[in-house]
């Protein structure tokens, strides 16, 4: 019985991480975050990767939309592309 | 009655064309810069138009055509990466969870996470380390890349995602979480301990 208890409030960190990933795109369940909790109270490692992982969705939500940062191109490199996209406006 | 009729669509015409002319170059170097293939990136742009000039009645004039455009085109980027996704011959490579974690489940000595110097929001205003994260996306597995920007491109929340995906819940934030492992791991290296 103790052992399941402690099986139960003590995620391994491999199981920990997930739920923090889980944790950005879906809800947990309530025994997840009870879990989670416990094991964020407990394993520095694991706290450190959840600070991590929160900046780098964050990084993300706004690096990947920001259409200003494409490296720029040659100005002649689309002419053609102009070109044949006006021609099937056309038709 | 046919007259005004003939100009509308006379004024459409020349409308695109003149978007057609000012901004296809900035949509091309962006789709070209998410999807890295030329061919792709230039069919991307001219489904845009396409769409763009068909759903012209639904373009509000007091939007900018540049942001309705950059949206039609993101859509047409995020379904590229929907198909990615789902490709087997991209689901290969990249570390599984053991070369992170030991067989009890605990961070191995070389992965556990190390606090990072410098660590705020404000990273994006260097180049260098929007380079050093677009190096280091690219070094994903292709699916796995694919999933990230779809997730962070789209503005859908993860079970949207799976719907379209047709894949369950659990397959896909597994698949983000060796995706991320990686990425903080090569972040790690390449930048926070250079
Ligand atoms: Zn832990």
């Amino acid at each position: 019985m103790k052992k399941r208890i402690i099986h139960f409030f003590v995620l391994s960190c491999k199981k920990a991480s997930g739920l923090i990933e889980k944790n950005l795109y879906f809800k947990l369940s309530l025994p997840e975050r009870i879990q989670l909790r416990w094991h964020l109270t407990l394993c520095d490692a694991c706290s450190t990767y959840k600070k991590q992982s929160g900046l780098l969705h964050d990084l993300l939500s706004r690096h990947e939309h920001d259409h200003t940062q494409a490296p720029p191109l040659p100005e002649d490199a689309t002419q053609e592309l102009k070109e044949k996209i006006i021609r099937k406006l056309e038709h | 009655m046919k007259e005004p009729v003939k100009n509308v669509r006379a004024d459409a015409n020349e409308m695109m064309k003149s978007w057609v002319t000012l901004f296809t170059h900035s949509m091309y170097e962006w789709a070209y810069y998410k999807v890295a293939d030329k061919a792709t990136a230039e069919d991307l742009v001219q489904e845009t138009f396409l769409s763009a000039f068909q759903s012209l009645d639904r373009f509000r004039q007091e939007s900018q055509p540049k942001t309705w455009l950059f949206s039609i085109l993101n859509h047409k980027i995020t379904d590229h990466f929907r198909k990615k996704v789902k490709s087997p011959l991209v689901n290969e490579g990249g570390a599984g969870l053991d070369h992170y974690f030991d067989h009890h489940g605990e961070w191995g000595d070389h992965s556990r996470p190390q606090q990072w110097v410098g660590d705020d929001s404000h990273l994006l205003d260097r180049p260098e380390f929007r380079n050093t994260l677009d190096e280091c996306m690219r070094r994903l597995p292709g699916s796995w890349s694919a999933a990230l920007q779809l997730k962070y491109l789209s503005e859908k929340d993860g079970k949207e995602i799976c719907q379209d995906l047709q894949i369950s819940p659990s397959n896909f934030w597994q698949m983000l979480h060796r995706a991320k492992l990686q990425l903080r791991k090569c972040l790690e290296v390449h930048w926070f301990k250079r």
